[in-house]
Order: C-alpha cells, then structure tokens, then sequence
C-alpha cells in the first residue's frame, strides 16, 4: 500500500464532500437538527390524560374520590358521561383515553364494611398513555382504599398509622433527576449518527453509477489503497458531526458528560469505520444508489432505531434477535455513548464494545478490498 | 394524453426491471425488516438483568426475592454481596436493575412498632425504556409483599386492605393488552412510508443527476403529465408492499382485523399518494440522488418521532402538535389502528381522514407548482 496514492485519493474524495455544499450541510448539520427534534418530543411528559368518570352514585364518597383522582394532574376528567354507551362513544372516539365507573351503592357498601369494585376501563390501542392512566387510577384507588382501612382501624383501636410496613427507596442513577431529556440524549446520538454512514454509502456507489470509476480504475492504484483512501474522510466528516452532536447535547440539552472526550472521538471513529466498511460491502454488491440506499435503510436506520435498545430493552427480545441485535453497530455504539455521557465510564469497562466495533471494521473492510472487483461489470 | 403518461410509466418500468436488485430490496426488504421488528419488539418489556444483595438473610427477605424472581419483570442474575458490585454491574451494562435488602428488613417488618423496614432499588437511569417499566414492577411487587405481610401481622381486621375498594380493570379493543396488536400495524405504516417516499424522492432527482431531463422535456410530455407517469409504478410497488406486510401482520403475527377491509385497502391508497407527494416534492428540490435520500431520511425520522408511536402526540407542547398534525403518518397510524384494533368506521376516525386527504391536496399542489416552475 502506497501511502501517497492512498493520500490522493482521500484527497480527491475531500474534495466531492466539500465541493458539494447542500449535501455537506445536510450530512453533517442534520444529525444535529434530529437529536435536538428527538430530544425535545421523547423528554414530553404524560401528563392532563383525558379520562372520562362515570358516577352512578353521586354520594360524598364518590365525588371524594372524583376529586382525589384528578388532584395531582397526571389526568383530568374531560367528560362526565350521563350512561355507559355515552362513556363508550367517548373511548371509541378517542376522546377519552381511560374511563373509571363508580357503581351505584359504592359509598354504603364501604361504610357498611363490604367491598365496592371500581371498573376502569382503558383504551388498548394506546399502550403509552393507557399504562399511564392504569398506573395513576390504580395507585390512586389503593390509597384511598388504604386510607378507609386506617379509619375504620382507629376506630377499632388499632394503631394504622404504619400500613405500608415496606418503605420503597427508589434511585436512579446516573439521572438522579430523571430529567428524561438526559437519559434518551445520549442513546440517541448513537441513532442520528447513523446518517453521516449512510451518505458515504450514497457517495460511494455514486462513483459507479456515473461512470468516473473506469478513470479510477486506469490509474496505477491498487484496491485497499482505493477503499482505505475512500473510507478516511468519510470517517473524518463522520467525526465533525459525532463533535456537533455532543457540543449540542451538553449545552444546549444540558446533558452531562462525564467521561473522557478524546475516547469519545477514537470511539466514535471506531464507530465509523464499522459503519462505513458496512457500507463499502453494500456499495460493492449493489448498482445503483437507490439500492445502496435501501441496503443501508435496511442495515442502519430501522435497526438502529427499533432494535439497538433505545426503544426496546435487549434483554427482552427473544434470543434470535439478540444476537441479531450484536450485530449491529449501533447497538455497541449505543452503550459506549450511554457509558461516556451519563456513567463517566472508561475504557477498562467500554473495552468490549469497542473490541466489537473494531472486529466489525477490521473484517468488513477486508471484505469490501477483496470483494470489490477493479474492473468493469 | 393517456398514452403519454402510459409511455412514461412504460419507461419506468424498465428502469425497475433493468434494476431488480433494488426491486428486490424495496418489495422485499420492508417486509422481511417487518418481520424482524416486530418480532423483536412485539414482547411486553420482561427479563430485565437484576442484581439482587440480600444483607438480611432471612426467611422475610429471602420471600421478597421470590417474589421479585417471580414477577417476569426482573430476571434476578447475580447475587454479590454489596451495593459496591451493584454499581459495578450497572456500570458494565451487565443488570439493569438492583434491589438492596438492608440488615435489620425481617426485624423491622414482623413489629408494628419502631422502623419502617427498607428495600431499595436502584435503576438504570441511562436506559429510560427499562428503567421506567422496572420501576412500575418493582412497585407493584413490593406493595403486595408488604400488604400480605400486613395480613400476618393484623390478622382479622387486615382482611378488609385491598378488600375495600377493588379496582377492575378492563381493556378495551385489545384485550390482552397485547403490545404487538399496537407495535406491528404501527411499523407497518412506517415500513409503507419509507417505500412510498423513497420511491418517490428519486425518480426525479436520479433523471436530473444522470442528464436525462433534458431529454424528457423534450419530449411533448407535460410537467403534470409526468408527475402522473412518476408516480404510478410508485404507487403500485408500496401499494403490493402494502398487502404483503399487512397478510404479516394478521396472518403471522395475529393482530386482529376487526373492521371493514376493503375501508383499509382503499384508504391504504389515500395515504400512499399523501407520501407520494412529499417524496416528489423532495426529488423536486434536490439536485443529486444523494440530497434526496438524505432529506427524505429527515423527513422520515421527524415524522416518526410526531407519529405518536412511542412518544404520546396529545400531551406535547401546541407547537409540537401542530408539527405532529402536519405528519401523513401520524393520521395514518390512528385510521389503521381505529379499523384493525376498534373495528371502527369512518364516523369515528373522520377528522383524521379529513386531515390526511386535506394534507394529500396541499403537498400535491405545492409539489405541482415547485415542479412546475423547476421543470420549465
């Protein structure tokens, strides 16, 4: 390998990047602009759900507990339905995303000692806002319950001062406020940076498709010189934007970082070059730039998005698609930014997910030199 | 006129055949991507890594983590000896969870008086889509390990906690609660909107890259014209994309069909040419193959974060929402759910096919006028 042609050819290709102004903004400003989108929609808290109450007993106990229901805000009663088809037109036209029905006879059975069951109803096709409007309702439902058992004891004589024997400490760490912008900040960087990947595939297959390939292939140059040459500035220009997203993270979403900043730029150049060798292997099998487009869609965005652990644990996925999962370079990238950001960790505990991204690069770009044939299809 | 445009669909047809590994990849590869997406996320959120220090040691604390290796919430992987390992193994990414038994937990439980025993849980705050499900289990768990401790320790009158107001949940249109009934139709939609856009965004960039254009407009074909020729094997390609994912989603991964199918098929079309429209206009604005895809990437993504599927649109700031109202998908998902899940009719999801069929008639007509002025 020939350092110089090697160079000339990263040359040539800093050039195509730069020259081409629209699709430099675009690459490198539009990771920036999704992560503050992401950010900003993902930190929305649940909060003012609609629920619709139906009170067939309208005694003081019941509105006692109407009143409690919507005190803290997490929901409102939007809607006091006058019958059950009323209340059943409001969930089915989404109006309302939960309903609670207080039966008749609700406040005698309590006072009388016998069980009153509360029917809340939620709407399924909203999982999101469903869980928590069963979460708030049932939690509010237990305390008052647990309040009328403490009366009714002290009047008994039985001290029920103490009626959750377990006192429940909760600590999350790393995002001890649970400011909820922090924690998806970092995991999502790892996801819009999967872009400036894709585009190298783009401008790759490019060269194929505009013919400027058979100029390349005249010249004197050998094959790992070609893709070595071609794979470093794409890296580089990589790099700017992983730089971009983390001055955007930590000053302007106020995410912390706590780790070593030099390891995030080797890491995110290991990164990278797993991506991008990736990608090579698909510009190297396809013909067009919309099939590389496919191709990388298929490999980066939807995985990384569905299947990296952002949105959903790994560890609950069936064992297939786990290790599927490992297979992907966001997913290792994934950690390693969660790690630096949020854990302050080094590289003593990262060294696994670096290892694998390197692995991935190392073998993808000996694929890409041998399978990328220098000659005319 | 029609045999113009039947010429131009013609030719784009060939340009597919001539190109079968992309058709491979666009017919093919959503749906095999469907299958792997929803496979993976159609389970609820379970088998969490939990690390588990019991510094108590007795026949109390040994039946809460029972009962926490009980709930499918928390699968309980290590056991070490103090909170030091605790943070160790969540710094490693190894547990997403501990929970820390102290000393003195059986002692303060089994007496009325004096300290209120203790457990704490330490969650992952760096991974919020397993923190915030463990810490609802671990609620749940714990409350109905200290109410029954409760009832042991009462007796009689403790029979009346939980029995004074009991809640009955009920879950309406997707009974089981079933997360896959809501996650597949939802990366359906996500699946048919990336073909469609994608499709669209290059068909004219790619003419304009390679210098064909101009010969295009040569030709006696009008702008609308070949907007139209555009747009048909566009239309086709996502539209049998559109039958295969959904034969998945009813036949292979059981999500019930509920309401009137040839509703969804006809409105299937509606929304296909809605995205359609934002692809053309996309391919109209950029000037390589590589702008196109890139901006439909944005386009995508933004749309996916506004469509409601993991982040509520209805308690985001007003801004957002009217962003979120100006996302096809968003009206899309809701329409499908509304059919599929609710078994409902147009009665119901009106204002959001309203929505869909006012933004299809405004991105067309902005796409028509900027091609328009950009092909003359």
């Amino acid at each position: 390998m020939n350092p110089f042609r090697t160079l000339s050819i990263m040359r040539k290709e800093m050039r195509h990047i730069v020259r081409d102004r629209r699709t430099v903004i675009l690459v490198t400003v539009s990771p920036v602009l999704l992560l503050v989108v992401f950010a900003y929609s993902m930190s929305v808290e649940i909060k003012n759900v609609a629920i619709a109450l139906l009170d067939y007993d309208q005694s003081s106990l019941s509105r006692q507990y109407a009143r409690g229901l919507a005190s803290t805000g997490d929901i409102i009663i939007s809607f006091r339905p006058r019958d059950y088809e009323e209340m059943r037109s409001r969930l089915q036209h989404r109006q309302a995303k939960a309903a609670v029905v207080i039966p008749p006879d609700f406040e005698k059975d309590i006072l009388a000692g016998r069980e009153a069951s509360v029917q809340i109803i939620v709407d399924g096709t909203d999982p999101n806002t469903a869980n928590h409007a069963l979460t708030h309702i049932g939690g509010f439902t237990e305390k008052m319950a647990l309040e009328i058992v403490a009366e009714s004891l002290a009047r008994e004589g039985i001290d029920a001062g103490r009626l959750a024997p377990i006192q429940l400490r909760m600590r999350t760490w790393y995002n001890p406020t649970l400011k909820p912008i922090i924690g998806w900040a970092p995991g999502l960087i790892a996801i819009v940076l999967g872009m400036p990947a894709v585009a190298a595939t783009l401008a790759l297959t490019g060269e194929k498709e505009k013919g400027t390939l058979e100029a390349l292939i005249a010249t004197p140059i050998s094959r790992s010189e070609l893709i070595v040459g071609k794979l470093v500035p794409y890296v580089l220009s990589g790099l700017v934007s992983a730089v971009l997203c983390a001055l955007v993270a930590v000053y302007w979403l106020g995410t912390p970082f706590r780790g070593s900043p030099l390891l995030y730029l080797l890491l995110s150049a290991d990164f990278f070059l797993a991506a991008l060798s990736i990608s090579l292997v698909i510009s190297a099998f396809v013909r067009s730039q919309q099939a590389a487009m496919a191709g990388s869609l298929l490999v980066f965005l939807f995985p990384g998005f569905f299947m990296s652990g952002l949105f959903y644990p790994i560890a609950s996925m069936p064992t297939e698609m786990k290790m599927e999962a490992y297979l992907m370079p966001t997913t290792h990238y994934l950690t390693i930014t969660r790690g630096l950001f949020l854990k302050g960790l080094g590289i003593s505990t990262l060294w696994p997910f670096s290892l694998a991204l390197l692995a991935m690069g190392v073998v993808m770009t000996s694929v890409a030199i041998v399978t990328f044939k220098k000659k005319l299809g | 006129m029609l045999r113009r445009i039947w010429h131009l669909v013609v030719k784009e047809m060939i340009h597919l055949r001539r190109d079968l590994l992309l058709v491979s990849f666009v017919v093919l590869g959503p749906v095999s991507e469907l299958v792997l997406i929803a496979w993976s996320t159609s389970a609820p959120i379970e088998h969490l890594p939990t690390a588990i220090v019991d510094q108590d040691r007795t026949e109390l604390s040994r039946g809460l983590v029972v009962a926490m290796q009980n709930s499918d919430t928390f699968d309980a992987m290590y056991f070490p000896d103090g909170e030091e390992e605790v943070s160790q193994l969540l710094d490693a990414g190894s547990v997403t969870a501990g929970v820390v038994i102290p000393p003195g937990f059986a002692e303060d439980l089994s007496s009325l008086s004096g300290e209120q025993a203790e457990v704490q849980i330490i969650l992952d705050g760096s991974d919020p889509t397993a923190a915030r499900p463990a810490e609802r289990s671990a609620r749940g768990v714990i409350d109905s390990y200290a109410r029954q401790q409760l009832g042991t320790l009462l007796g009689e009158p403790s029979r009346r906690i939980g029995g004074v107001i009991s809640a009955d949940v009920r879950v309406w249109y997707n009974e089981e609660l079933s997360e896959a009934n809501y996650t597949v139709p939802s990366e359906m939609g996500f699946m048919l909107e990336m073909v469609a856009l994608m499709i669209a965004a290059i068909s004219i960039a790619r003419e304009r890259e390679l210098g064909t254009f101009e010969q295009l407009m040569a030709t006696p074909v009008r702008s609308w014209e070949l907007i139209i020729g555009k747009a048909i094997p566009a239309v086709v390609i996502s539209y049998i994309d559109f039958l295969v994912m959904l034969g998945i989603t009813v036949f292979v991964f059981g999500v019930p069909m509920k309401g009137s199918l040839p509703l969804l098929l006809v409105l299937a079309l509606l929304y296909i040419f809605v995205e359609l429209g934002w692809g053309l206009l996309i391919s109209g604005v950029s000037s390589s193959q590589v702008q196109a895809l890139l901006l439909v990437m944005v386009v995508y993504m933004v749309g996916m974060v506004f469509s409601g599927y993991a982040f509520p649109v209805d308690t985001m700031p007003p801004v957002m929402q009217t962003v979120a109202n100006l996302v096809p998908i968003k009206h899309w998902l809701l329409v499908m759910r509304d059919i599929m899940l609710k078994g409902a009719g147009i009665s119901v999801f009106w204002k959001e096919l309203a929505a869909l069929a006012a933004l299809g008639v405004l991105i067309n007509s902005v796409t028509l006028t900027i091609l328009r002025r950009r092909l003359v």
